[in-house]
């Protein structure tokens, strides 16, 4: 074999072995407060009755303490190998972040949008119903994505940024609409049971109204 | 055993694999674009606060961002302009490594325009793209073949390494997915109520399942199960496939590999459970990407192409 054939087997095999180990999971945003968050106190919670059974953890303090020098772990374990690779990601955008779906939360939420019109309100979009003001774009999966961080209550300062914006189309489209409200409504995925009988989930209240004039 | 790498990192084939891959991102790309500028979401988040979009100060870190001095609208539309031709010269099989660095270098850049926007599907989208453009992957279903031989396709052989690291890709980006869902609900202990909570959320579902799964919640339980083990395990993918090209080293795993198609196991699960996610949840380009990505687990003399486009 000449030896550009050898090269070329020492470049890949470097290629394998760095993309995997920049594929090895690490928490997303680790920090102490985060193990706090009650979608990851649930989950620890979970995982803590399991290793106590086999005497790995007793309390809860023992089960964070161990969450987070595990986690502290694999984040600088993994800076560390590839670390020296970053540019190599940055220019080839082969960056290896799999982070999906890895806890998802029993609480969700809709979102509500209402012009006040005539003296009254009206509902011109609600998730998953026949009101659907927008929903083309409400819907595509960039802006899901970014909706998502709001029904999960983070970044409340650019929610209100974003009712603001909605709020410009709205003065467009409704002309007669003097007022603009949005907000979420709390949903509750706990029971199968419960959803059947009730024949929807439960709501646990809305949450960040916000309302702006369009006049 | 080092010989034996060298040895499988120098083989080559037909480039039919390669170029039906480089069609399939491609159009998924672009049609993830269009749908963006159609849907009115452009304007949202491809735009900063005093241009009329939502955040204050868009996304700048993409090399050609840097490049161009920053995300300002006549370059954001420029680059978006140029990764729909870059991906229709990619479609067609035109401009060769440029049409497919210029897809490349664009689509990263509008993905990082706004942080928190897209998810995984992009990754996947951008890694295709580099091992593309390391390929050659128009060598047939070109246009340059068409216009070069006078015939559309081609038997030029091509190497064979990148169709293995896009295989090693898929593996890699289902085992760490897999193995990261550490959260209860994905496991026994946790109720296995993972897909259930899915198919509820407002933000994801694609309509009212609810009723839906409530009724269904064994079936929504064994989905969460099949879900964690068939992502956790796909490096057994990659492994037979590595067995079944060195069969002639012999041994028992390699004669269980010469018997039994792995792939088709995984093949089967995945268009079941990426087909299921596309129908149910809103996923963007992730369900067609990943799909697509299967492709590659098929040498170019196992797909046979309609006599018609020969």
């Amino acid at each position: 074999m000449p030896w550009t054939a050898h090269v070329r087997a020492a470049l890949l095999a470097l290629y394998l072995v760095v993309v995997t180990l920049a594929a090895v999971p690490t928490p997303a945003g680790f920090s102490r407060t985060r193990l706090d968050d009650p979608a990851v106190k649930e989950s620890l919670d979970a995982w803590k009755g399991v290793l106590s059974a086999i005497g790995v953890v007793e309390t809860d303090e023992e089960m964070a303490d161990l969450a987070w020098s595990a986690g502290q772990a694999l984040v600088s374990g993994r800076q560390t190998l590839i670390g020296p690779f970053e540019t190599y990601f940055w220019l080839t955008g082969t960056r290896q972040s799999w982070r999906m779906y890895g806890g998802v939360d029993r609480r969700s939420a809709r979102l509500e949008i209402d012009v006040h019109e005539h003296g009254a309100w009206r509902t011109v979009y609600a998730d998953l119903t026949e009101h659907d003001w927008r929903g083309g774009m409400l819907r595509q999966e960039r802006v899901r994505t970014v909706r998502d961080h709001f029904s999960d209550k983070r970044n409340r300062s650019k929610w209100r940024g974003f009712v603001t914006w909605m709020a410009r189309l709205a003065a467009a489209d409704f002309p007669d609409a003097d007022r603009l409200r949005m907000r979420f409504v709390g949903l509750d995925a706990a029971d199968p049971a419960a959803v059947r009988e009730r024949g929807g989930q439960p709501e646990t209240g809305a949450f960040w109204a916000e309302e702006r004039e369009l006049r | 055993m080092w010989q034996t790498f060298v040895g499988w990192t120098s083989q080559r084939e037909a480039g039919t694999t390669l170029a039906l891959f480089r069609i399939a991102v491609a159009a998924i790309l672009a049609w993830d674009l269009v749908d963006i500028g159609l849907s009115g979401a452009y304007g949202l988040i491809w735009r900063d606060a005093a241009h009329g979009g939502l955040l204050g100060k868009l996304g700048s870190d993409a090399p050609l961002l840097r490049l161009l001095g920053g995300p300002s609208p006549a370059v954001v539309d420029g680059i978006y302009a140029a990764t729909l031709i870059g991906s229709a010269g990619m479609i067609l099989g035109v401009g060769g490594r440029l049409a497919t660095l210029v897809t490349l270098q664009g689509a990263m850049a509008l993905f990082g325009l706004h942080p928190g926007s897209g998810g995984g599907h992009d990754r996947l989208i951008t890694s295709a793209l580099w091992l593309l453009f390391l390929a050659r992957s128009d060598a047939t279903l070109s246009l340059t073949t068409r216009l070069r031989t006078g015939s559309w396709t081609s038997d030029a052989l091509v190497p064979a390494w990148p169709r293995w690291l896009l295989v090693h890709q898929l593996a890699v980006m289902y085992v760490s997915a897999g193995v990261v869902k550490l959260g209860a609900e994905w496991w026994p202990h946790g109720g296995l109520v993972a897909v259930y909570r899915s198919l509820l959320d407002p933000a994801y579902a694609r309509a009212d399942w609810s009723l839906w799964a409530a009724r269904l919640f064994p079936l929504t339980q064994l989905a969460t199960l099949a879900t964690v083990l068939f992502e956790a395990t796909w490096w057994a993918v990659p492994l037979w496939m590595w067995l079944r090209a060195t069969q002639d080293r012999g041994g028992r795993l390699r004669s269980w590999a010469s018997r039994v198609d792995l792939r088709l196991v995984y093949l089967a699960v995945g268009v079941v459970l990426h087909g299921t996610l596309g129908l149910t949840l809103n996923l963007g380009p992730f369900s067609a990407i990943t799909l697509a990505y299967y492709l590659n687990l098929f040498r170019p003399d196992e797909i046979r192409l309609p006599r018609r486009t020969v």
